[in-house]
This record gives structure tokens, sequence and C-alpha cells, in this order.
């Protein structure tokens, strides 16, 4: 998903090259999928695309390839996103430049125009989100802009497919944008005595690239391979320079870009006055209906989930319970219409607008947090890793050894009892007939069975089918829940409210990215933590990934477990949990070197979602992570395999059970299901708790017991999947590191706890 | 040349007793490294601004209130130079008396008006406050502050950054943060979130504390 390769493919066959340019979030990727048929990741989340897509012109004479860059607010580089948009445009190919601007942020849009005009490219510029622009009352005299800059402006609706063609054709017609700007005398000299330094064989202007090394672009040096003595040189011009100026020579610069850009706008951009209301039936809708009713659901879930976490102590009656639950959703309803009757039933905003202030309120949207988990946990937790990978598991995939009974095809109508059988489907699991196979040609005792079909770890009946039958339901149904939040412009209000938290773990808000993306999958999160700016906070984020953050397939089996026995103890563990991640977040942000790096994002508009790119994203997305994971789950497996069948996998047993009994306060029979951790975080928790109601016998498992092994299992060495990520991410060196620190903590905070529980006489 | 020593001598006896104006000459010589303050300290003395004992320096009432305005207009002058003007030079940091002595009082409540009635100079030392700081405690906001210190809904213009990151200026500024931009208080917490034109943009630490605007009310 964010890779960062630039593939170089045949260029004899192509005409010219189109490459699409434009700040973060502007629709780059929506244009490029419409220009050339092909699908790239789209998001309303800034900083999606790393990875370069190529693609070819639909419906063009000419073989015409284009593409699509990483959104870029500067063309000098300070990011790898800003650096790989950059060095497309400085390689030698015949290229043409389609400009994307957000033509309600025109002025950021035109600061690019004019790095591209220095560099002497031949563009066209494309206005997208001209509807979101209108919304806002805001006029732009295209006709006039496109005479100053003497290039082709396009309106375009890029999700409407509205301007397409039109863009599509000014291709044809690029030009350099006329645009000169003057930067002062001091620089002025600075740029003509680097022009005169320069090699000849620049791709752009000689003029664009002195202002690079002026604005501090040291990166640049690198990619255009200049040698020590030129550096050197231009270096000492540059900072000859810069004690001319009190302020950083590059902010200088851009200072006078943008004094350039507004005196351009200058009676071009016009505001029409009060932005667009929305329809009065909507608005009143909104108002009077959906938002009371959402915020009455919003308390009532939020006070039944407070009393399901105290439930021990307070023994409410069912009808106590009730009104308390509705008293709940009254003062919620109360609080909700309040602030919006008060602050913006008059101020005639959009009502995606007010959602976009409202979800990251500080105060009202935390309520709203807490209910947005539930709803992810519903969808993802209980139906995506409770009945899905119930049914694929032992009914499609089943066991090589066993019949898995066959099921029932039926319709029921939800919330009654009415269900109709068609018929009983007397399919016995694909394991089951692959066994069948095997058998005919050896016993179920041979080798070569147990490696593939083998029930402690062959290839098969455990790495395929636990990557397939469990992580794609999980997976799946964590990802269209994930899209929500990232279309809907969720995630980045998300970044904000939980910034400060992350402070003190010495990451910030952009880790929400990757934290969310760990609650689904640990493995795939560890791949994103990419985005982040220095390498420290890559360090701390895959760290606490792998320590502290419980995948879903994990999650769901936990809180299934432990919310049967009472919400108390669900909340004792999640609690310690939260602690452990703050802990070692903050003492690792202390301990490493290095440095985090401030928080500055942009909050996207909030958006309706569009169920078909949600499920488009779903699909790539899980697409891309089954041929990631599918290939270590099963090198997983085969190690597991040499490890069980070379006894090796008993004496580490034999060694950790007195740590287990003494230390932990558990039965030794769980010791195996710690073992099994590294492959199957959640199979361990039902080991685990197998093994625990065995002990008992019949009567209750000892709650505290049950804490203390959900606890140490969580903490507890990552899956092997996440391991082989991160020795591929952070280097081996690094991995083993934190494995060495992962598993004696587990242990000792389990210990820990034990003595605490005990001591707490819960 | 000895008037110019005084005021220094002022200024650091001022420093040295925290307000009470009293200090050691033997810790007020070191400081200065010049073995002529006891000519100078007797100078002082004769013209009623000290009270010599054995060995400590006393001011009088005269002398006190001189060395508080020398050191008032010394700092917001570093001040000046450091945040506004952005130039960071080991010149300025030591003598008093560049050229703010010169400057006529109301000219001094203007600079410490536009800085927003500054509480420490650039090193950390405090400023003494003047009428002007009084007042505005009172009754009016300083009309150029930290973005932090600005209140939800509050509309201003950039007018100075003191960030020194390179890389963060980088960032604000290619997001469009620069001088002369209007922008909007959206919320503060739980992270400050600016209106720009038509963004809204989250940002934290020292962008938040570096970035100095004119209130517009």
């Amino acid at each position: 998903m964010h890779e960062t390769k630039i593939k170089i493919p045949d260029s004899k066959a192509i005409d010219y090259r189109i490459a699409l340019v434009g700040n973060p979030n502007v629709g780059k990727s929506v244009l490029f999928g419409l220009l050339t048929g092909k699908y790239v990741t789209v998001s309303n989340y800034p900083g999606t695309t790393v990875e370069v897509s190529r693609g070819m012109y639909v419906g063009s004479n000419e073989t015409v390839e284009v593409v699509d860059t990483p959104g870029a607010n500067s063309l000098i580089s300070h990011s790898e996103d800003e650096r790989v948009a950059r060095d497309i445009l400085l390689r030698d190919e015949e290229q043409k430049i389609i400009q994307i601007i957000d033509a309600k942020n025109i002025q950021r849009g035109l600061l690019i125009t004019t790095q591209l005009a220095e560099m002497g490219l031949p563009v066209s510029i494309g206005l997208n989100m001209w509807d979101e622009t209108l919304d806002r009352g805001m006029t732009i005299d295209t006709d006039k802009l496109q005479e100053k800059l003497g290039v082709t402006l396009t309106k375009t609706i890029a999700t409407q497919k509205y301007g397409i063609n039109t863009l599509r054709n000014s291709a044809d017609s690029v030009k350099v944008p006329k645009i000169n700007i003057d930067y002062g005398e001091d620089i002025e000299e600075g740029i003509k005595k680097i022009e005169a330094l320069l090699p000849d064989n620049l791709t752009i202007k000689k003029r664009a690239v002195a202002i690079m090394v002026l604005s501090f672009d040291e990166d640049l040096e690198e990619t255009l391979k200049f040698d020590k003595q030129l550096t050197d040189s231009i270096h000492k011009v540059r900072d000859d320079v810069q004690t001319k100026y009190g302020h950083s020579l590059s902010y200088v610069i851009i200072r006078k870009r943008s004094e350039y850009v507004d005196n351009l706008l200058k009676g071009i951009v016009s505001y029409r006055g009060k932005e667009e209301k929305s329809g009065a039936i909507a608005r009143n809708a909104f108002f009077f209906f959906i938002m009371p009713l959402i915020s009455f659901f919003i308390g009532l879930k939020v006070m039944d989930l407070l009393m399901f976490m105290i439930s021990n102590y307070v023994m409410a009656s069912g009808q106590t319970a009730l009104i308390l639950k509705l008293a709940g959703g009254g003062v919620s309803v109360g609080f909700y219409s309040f602030y919006l009757f008060a602050r913006e039933y008059k101020s005639g905003r959009k009502i995606t607008s007010i959602l976009g202030t409202l979800t990251m309120h500080p105060g009202l949207a935390w309520p709203m947090l807490l209910v947005v988990l539930w709803g992810i946990y519903k969808i993802v937790g209980e139906f995506g890793a409770g009945e899905c990978v119930d049914f694929i598991e032992s009914k499609i995939f089943g066991s090589s050894l066993e019949m898995s009974g066959g099921f029932n095809f039926r319709v029921f109508i939800p919330f009654t009892d009415i269900e109709y059988i068609f018929t009983h489907v007397n399919f016995q699991g694909i394991n089951y007939y692959l066994g069948l196979l095997f058998q005919k040609f050896m016993s179920a005792d041979n080798i070569i069975f147990q490696l593939f079909m083998g029930e402690e770890a062959g290839i098969v009946q455990v790495g395929v089918t636990y990557s397939i039958a469990i992580i794609l339901p999980i997976v799946g149904f964590f990802f269209v829940s994930f899209g929500l939040m990232e279309d809907s412009g969720y995630l980045p209000r998300l970044a904000v409210m939980l910034n400060r938290f992350f402070k003190v773990i010495g990451l910030n808000g952009k880790a929400v990215l990757p934290m969310v993306l760990g609650l689904g999958c640990d493995t795939m999160a560890t791949l994103t933590t990419r985005i982040l700016d220095t390498r420290k906070e890559r360090i701390i984020s895959t760290l606490l990934l792998a320590l502290a953050v419980p995948c879903s397939a994990q999650l769901g089996v936990i809180a299934g477990i432990l919310g049967s026995v009472s919400g108390l103890h669900l909340t004792i563990y999640f609690a310690v949990i939260f602690f452990q991640m703050l802990l070692v977040g903050y003492i690792s942000s202390k301990v490493l070197k290095g440095e985090g790096s401030d928080f500055l994002m942009e909050m996207p508009p909030f958006r309706r979602p569009k169920l078909t790119n949600i499920l488009l994203k779903t699909y790539y997305r899980t697409k891309w992570f089954l041929k990631e994971a599918v290939p270590l789950f099963v090198l997983g497996t085969f190690i597991l395999f040499i490890l069980t069948k070379l006894g090796i996998l008993t004496y580490i047993e034999l060694a950790a059970r007195p740590v287990v009994k003494h230390f932990l306060g558990l039965p030794v029979e769980t010791t195996s299901g710690f073992l099994l951790g590294f492959l199957r975080r959640d199979y361990a928790v039902v080991s685990i708790f197998k093994a625990l109601e065995e002990k008992a016998g019949g009567l209750v498992i000892d709650p505290n017991q049950l804490i203390v092994a959900l606890v140490v299992i969580t903490l507890f060495v990552p899956c092997l999947a996440n391991f082989f990520v991160m020795i591929k991410e952070r280097g081996a060196k690094t991995a083993f590191c934190m494995l060495a620190f992962i598993i004696p903590f587990a242990f000792l905070v389990g210990g820990i706890l034990r003595y605490i529980l005990q001591w707490l006489s819960i | 040349m000895i008037e110019h020593r005084i005021k220094e001598v002022l200024e650091h006896i001022w420093t040295a007793g925290k307000g009470r104006g009293m200090a050691e000459m033997e810790f007020i010589s070191e400081q200065l490294r010049t073995e002529f303050t006891n000519k100078i300290f007797e100078e002082m003395n004769r013209g009623g601004l000290v009270n010599l004992d054995e060995r400590k320096v006393k001011l009088t009432h005269a002398g006190g209130e001189k060395a508080e305005l020398i050191t008032r207009r010394h700092r917001l002058a570093e001040r000046l130079i450091y945040d506004v003007l952005n130039i960071r030079s080991d010149k300025f940091e030591t003598n008093t008396c560049q050229f703010e002595c010169f400057l006529p009082d109301d000219v001094i409540s203007a600079i410490c008006t536009l800085l927003g009635h500054p509480r420490e100079c650039p090193h950390g030392k405090a400023i003494p406050m003047g009428k002007c700081c009084k007042k505005a405690r009172k009754d009016i906001k300083a009309l150029i502050a930290p973005l932090s210190e600005l209140r939800q809904g509050d509309v201003g213009r950039v007018v100075y950054t003191t960030i020194k990151d390179q890389d963060s200026l980088d960032m604000i500024s290619g997001i469009g943060i620069l001088h002369g931009i209007e922008l909007k208080v959206h919320q503060k917490t739980p992270t400050f979130v600016l209106q720009i034109g038509e963004s809204q943009i989250a940002l934290d630490g020292d962008m938040v504390s570096g970035i100095y605007v004119r209130c517009k009310n």
C-alpha cells in the first residue's frame, strides 16, 4: 500500500507522458482512475499515495502514459512524498503536466504552479472540487485567470466525472505558465551566481534548480548527483545570501511566491457571501429528527456500556437499568441539541461541515467516538470475527480428519425466531476432502501428511486455513469500517482528538492511522508505520503495535470470554493494556534517541462516503493483504512444524512451566497455549481458556486467573507474520531486541497483576 | 563612558537583588569583569542612586526607579531584536544601551504593546512591568499574541513567527501559514485547529506557541 517504487516502463512505445501533480488530498488519484481506467486506492486522508501509479490514457490516438504523484505542498522536498513527486518532474522524459488544484484552496495550488513555471514545464490546470467551491459561495473568474496565466483551466468535479473529457483534451494545449517572480535583489543575485555554477545537462531550467538550492533543498543535490566541489561552492553562495536575511531563505522565497499569487488573484476570486445552505427539508430533518435520534442512541449506548462496566457493583434491576439508560439518552439529547441550536442552527452551515466540527468537538466528540468504537467492535469483532469466522473455519475448511457435519442453508428475519431452512448442505469441509485425498496415498501418520494436513502445524490445515478462514473475514470487515472512517473524514478528526495522548507516548496524531489499523491487524499496521515522519516514531509505533495493540482476531475472542464473566473484568483488562501502552510508550520516548515531530495535518471536509469506493477499496486492500500475509503464515506454520517435529517445542514448554505456575499462578496446562500465541493470537486465547476450564472442572473459572492469562497473551509475542514484517520494516536487530523486551515484560506484568488482584481481592 | 557604566551597574544590581535593590559589591564587580567598579559605586553614591554598606550596595528610591527603567528598556529591545527582526547575534546579549536608551518613553511603550507586553527577555530574565503592561493586564488584550493565547473564535493576521526548526517552518509555510495570512481559531482543545480560508489545519507544539498574530476585534 505504501511502496515507493518507480517502475520505468518500456519507453519506446510511448509518445509522451503526463504527470498529475498537486497538493495533498485534491483528488489526483480519482482523476488518475478516470483518465486511465485504472483503480488506485482513493482516500479522504492526506498522504495515502506514496506509491507512484502509472497507467495508459484512455481514448487517445497517441500512446500516452499517465503518472500519479504523491500530494505535495511544495516541490522542495521535506518529506518522502514531496521528494518522490519532485523527482518525477526532474526526470528526462517527454513530459506534460496536468496540475490538479482544489479550487476552494486555489492560492495553495497556484504556489505549486509558480514552481512548475520556474522549472519551465508545460502545464494545464484542472480546478477540481468545483461543486464544493460553489457551495461555499466562492466564485473564480476562470477566463481572466486563464488569460493571466496563459494556460488552460478546466473546471472539474472528479467524483461526478464532470469535466473529465475537457481535462483530457487540455493535455494537447499545455503551455508554460506566464509567471515571473522577482525575489528581490539579494536573492536574484544569488540565483545568478548559482546558475553560473550549474552544469548544462539539467532537465529543468537552471533558475528553478538555483531557487531550490537557495531553499535548502539538499536532497536535490543528491538527486542531480552534484559533486562535492560544486556542492560546496553553491552552498557558499547560499549561505552568503542567507546572512542578509533574518528569516530562513526558504521562508522568504515562499513568502515572495505567496505575495505574487495573492496579487494574481486580486479581482479573480470573490465571495458571494454566505455559503450555500442545505435544503430546508434536509436541514429541519437533521436538526429536529436525525440528530436527536442519534444523540439519544449515543447517550443510551454510553450509559449501557458504563453500567456493563460496573455491573458487579450496582445490581440494577431490569427496570432501574432501563430508566437509567433512557435518562442517559435524554441527557445526551439535551447536550447535543443545546450545542446544535445555540451554535449551528442559525449559522446556516452545511450539515456535513457541522458534523465535521462536531466530530472533533472538545466535549461532544468523545461519546461519539465511544459509540463508533462499539459499532466497529459489533461489525468486526462479533459479526466478522465471531459468526463469519466460525462458519468459514469449521464448515467451509473444516478438519482433515473429521467431518464438519455440513450446514443448513436458511433465511431468517433478524431479531425474531422466524427462520426457514431451504436445504441441508452436505459439505464436509475442504480440508476433510483434501485429507481423504492424501490418505489415498499415505497414512495419517506419514510425515508428508503431517506437513500439509497435520492438526498441529500442517501448512494447509493450519497455515492456509488460518489466513483465509480467520484473517480474511476479520480483515475484510475491518477494512469496510476503516474505509467508512477514512472516506467520511473521521480518521483525521480522530487524529486531532488523540494527538495529546499520542504526544505522551512520543508519537503524534498522525500515528492514529497505524494504531487504528492495528486493531484490525498488527501485521498490516506495522507496514503502514512508514507514513510517520521520524525513525524514532516508527520504532515506537512498531513496538507498541507488537506489544499492546490486540488485533481484532484476538480482541473478538477476549471480549467475548471476559464480557461473559463480568464487565468489570473486561474493564480491568482494557485498563491494564492501556496503561502498559502508556508506560512503555512514555519510557521509550524518553530512552530512544532521535526526535519526535510536531503535528500538522490538514482536515479534509467531512463528506458522505461512497459505498462503491469503500467496497472497491476493501477489495484491493484485502487482495494486497493476502498477497503480503499468506506467504508469511505459511512460512510461520512450516517453522512451527519443524519445531514440533524436532521436539524443541516440548523443551521450551518445560522451561516455561515454572514461570507459568509459580509466578503467574496459572495451571501448567496453559503453557502450550502461550506458545501457540506465536502463531495464532486468538487460538492461544481459546486454548488457554479451555485449559482453565478443564482445570476448574465443573466449577467456575477463577476470573483473576483468566485476566492474568489474557493480559499476558495480549502483551506476549506478536504473531509470526507480524514478527516477519517487523524484521522487514525495522531490520532484524531491532525486531529481535523488541522481542527480547516483550517476552519477559509480558510475564512480569502478568505476575505483578496477579499479586495486585490478590491484594485488592477483587 | 562612566554614565554608560552606571547604567550597566544599575541593571546588574536590579537583577541580582531580584527587585529588592540590594547586592554584594564583590558579586557585581565579578559580573562586570572590571576593576573600576569601586570608583563607579562611589560616583553613583554621590549621584544619590545608591547607598554603600561595608560590602553591600543598596539602591535608593531614585536609583531603584532608574534601574527598573533601564532594565525594562534593555530587555524589551532584546525581545524586539530577537522576535521581530529575528537577529540572533551575541553582540546584543550583554551590552546595555544599544539604541534603546535614546528612545523616548512612548516609543518604548509602543514596542512593549507591539510585542504583547512580554514578561521575559530571550534569555529568560524577567522584564519589569511598565505602565502600559499594568493597564493592559486590566483591560486590553495584547495586540500581538502567540496563537496559544488566542481564544476560540478569535480572528487575527500572522505578523511573525519564532519557529526555529527549519522543517516546521517549511511545513507551515507550505500549507499556507505565512505573514499577513488571516486565520481564525476554530478550536483549542483537544488539539489546536485553525481555519484558514477554506481549509482547516490542525497543529500543535512549537507551531502554536511560535506563530504570532495581530488580533482583530
